[in-house]
């Protein structure tokens, strides 16, 4: 989209509102969880050393809601510029974009409310969920230039699945190898940058989650089965006893997280999330066994479920921005800016500055 | 001891613990072509690989904010002082950082490194750098040879018997 057309369809302007998108029409079939909970979550970024023109674009609450999470809209202000919003339905990536001229501090603040509630499928019995779009079931399936399907992967995930007859079996297979030959590496940057051939061809097991959920969905849809990362951010502390899997405090400035969906027939999307099973055992109480009851627990629950202490923004790879000189971002999870027709580094906090902050409203 | 030269020290200390724990493979290239590295030195003058035919270049890809990646740098130096003299060149490729961090880092440390910007990680991914740090071994006809992902000891041991190997190939070596 050029940035005509862009503008156009977004109605820009220096501060808006926007109201939530539209439901999801696969949701999972989900057995009873607790209530919602709304959250206010809020976004203030500044570059720091802006020359020329600079932009910046910040991801918000999932565009379609799901059985997990509902958007109540989104507000954004960036004085002295101009700023929008603007949507791509194909994987519910929604994002704020501002732009402002050479001579303005370049400062926007996005404010988003949204529900989430606990979302568990039960595995135990056929489901009866309302079948997906093929459509988007091809697109969740498909090859891309982030998420390959062929080669290495595909020879691998064949050796995984040996046996496995149907896609749950066979997901849950990939889940168990990324559980058990995996690591989560304290040293990689930020969520990891989920570069599936860079690990598959260096037998680069450790990393978090944005490698080691995209190595489950790169597996999964080499078997044929729709899979999807679905990045977002930990808005709260979790109630389940796991320290290392939640955010307490208020500041959610560095507690991104991506997780993970595959698809199945009758029982809708359902949720994962391998690379958290690594961080229990890397980070609570200081570390433990992969054998420690609370891990096995954890491994347990997250092939099926998510504690939502976690808003999802998007289920977008190789994401294009709005207006922007370079190319696309594998991922948008966190902020983003470009500065004089550079793309300033987002975790470059002396060049890129950016706090998020949740509150629980009710 | 003067800051610089502790610095290198720690460092060092720090590095042959690091590369004792693991050591990953050093792999062969094969028949890949050789990604172009046309961008600007850190002073902003430009560099092309094809420049340094007839030299075996050591190419290391690295970021301020690698701990692995800067616990391998003394080894790196040291490499390059051993080859004083002989057809061999160090280049270094920041990760994605902009001048003004990549300079800071190098005054604070006291080292002195050949550095090649690469702010918008477009050379990286022309090389395919996934990971940090990743080592490039070019031969004097400017074609990549091996390479390796994870930090090793370059002054010693395989590493230094590899760049040995194309050195000997090398004319007027």
């Amino acid at each position: 989209m050029d940035r005509r057309e862009f503008l156009r369809l977004t109605g820009a302007a220096s501060a808006g509102a926007v109201l939530p998108g539209a439901i999801s029409s696969a949701f999972a079939e989900t057995t009873p969880a607790e209530d919602w909970k709304v959250f206010e979550v809020t976004t203030r970024v500044e570059v720091l050393k802006p020359h020329g023109v600079t932009r910046a674009w910040v991801p918000t609450p999932l565009a379609w809601d799901m059985p997990y999470q509902k958007g109540f809209g989104n507000q954004f202000h960036a004085e002295g510029g101009t700023s929008g919003i603007a949507t791509d339905w194909n994987n519910g990536t929604r994002m704020v974009w501002a732009e402002w001229p050479e001579g303005v501090a370049p400062v926007l603040v996005h404010t988003q409310h949204f529900a989430t509630r606990d979302v568990a499928v039960d595995l135990s019995r056929p489901g009866h969920a309302p079948a997906e779009n093929p459509a988007v079931l091809a697109r969740y399936t498909a090859s891309s230039e982030h998420v390959p399907t062929t080669g290495l992967v595909k020879t691998m995930s064949d050796d995984i699945v040996k046996g496995r007859k149907n896609d749950i079996d066979k997901a849950h297979a990939i889940y168990d190898w990324i559980v058990e030959n995996t690591y989560r590496d304290a040293k990689t940057r930020g969520c990891g940058t989920g570069d599936i051939n860079f690990m598959l061809e260096n037998k680069a097991w450790g990393g978090k989650c944005a490698d080691l959920n995209a190595l489950f969905v790169a597996f999964a849809r080499s078997q044929g089965i729709p899979a999807r990362d679905v990045y977002g951010v930990r808005e709260a502390g979790s109630k389940l006893g796991y320290k290392s899997l939640g955010k307490t405090g208020g500041d959610i400035t560095k507690a991104q997280h991506c997780r993970a969906e595959f698809y199945s027939a009758g029982h809708g999307w359902i949720p994962v999330d391998p690379a958290d099973v690594r961080k229990v055992i890397l980070e609570e109480d200081g570390g433990k066994k992969p054998d420690d009851p609370m891990v096995l627990a954890a491994r347990k629950r997250l092939f099926g479920s998510w504690e939502m202490n976690w808003l999802a923004y998007n289920t977008g790879n190789d994401v294009s921005l709005p207006g922007a000189v370079k190319g696309p971002v594998p991922f948008l999870m966190y902020p983003q800016s470009e500065t004089g027709g550079q793309r300033v580094d987002s975790l470059d906090a002396d060049n890129f500055k950016y706090t998020i902050s949740s509150k629980e409203l009710a | 001891m003067p800051a610089s030269r502790r610095w290198l020290a720690a460092l060092a200390i720090a590095c042959s613990a690091t590369l004792a724990a693991a050591e990953p493979a050093i792999k062969p290239w094969g028949d890949k072509p050789t990604p172009p590295l046309a961008t600007t030195w850190l002073d902003g003058k430009p560099l092309d690989l094809k420049e340094l035919r007839g030299r075996v270049v050591l190419v290391n890809f690295w970021a301020t904010w690698c701990e692995p990646c800067k616990e391998e740098l003394p080894a790196l130096l040291k490499l390059k002082e051993q080859l004083a003299g002989r057809p061999f060149e160090l280049v270094t490729v920041n990760y994605g950082e902009f001048p003004d961090k990549i300079n800071q880092f190098l005054a604070r440390s006291g080292i002195q490194l050949p550095v090649l910007l690469d702010t918008q990680n477009e050379v990286s991914k022309e090389w395919k750098v996934g990971g940090l740090p990743m080592t490039f071994l070019v031969d004097a006809h400017g074609r990549v040879r091996y390479y390796v992902f994870g930090e090793r000891a370059w002054n010693e041991g395989e590493p230094r018997r590899l760049v040995e190997k194309l050195l000997a190939e090398a004319p007027h070596a």
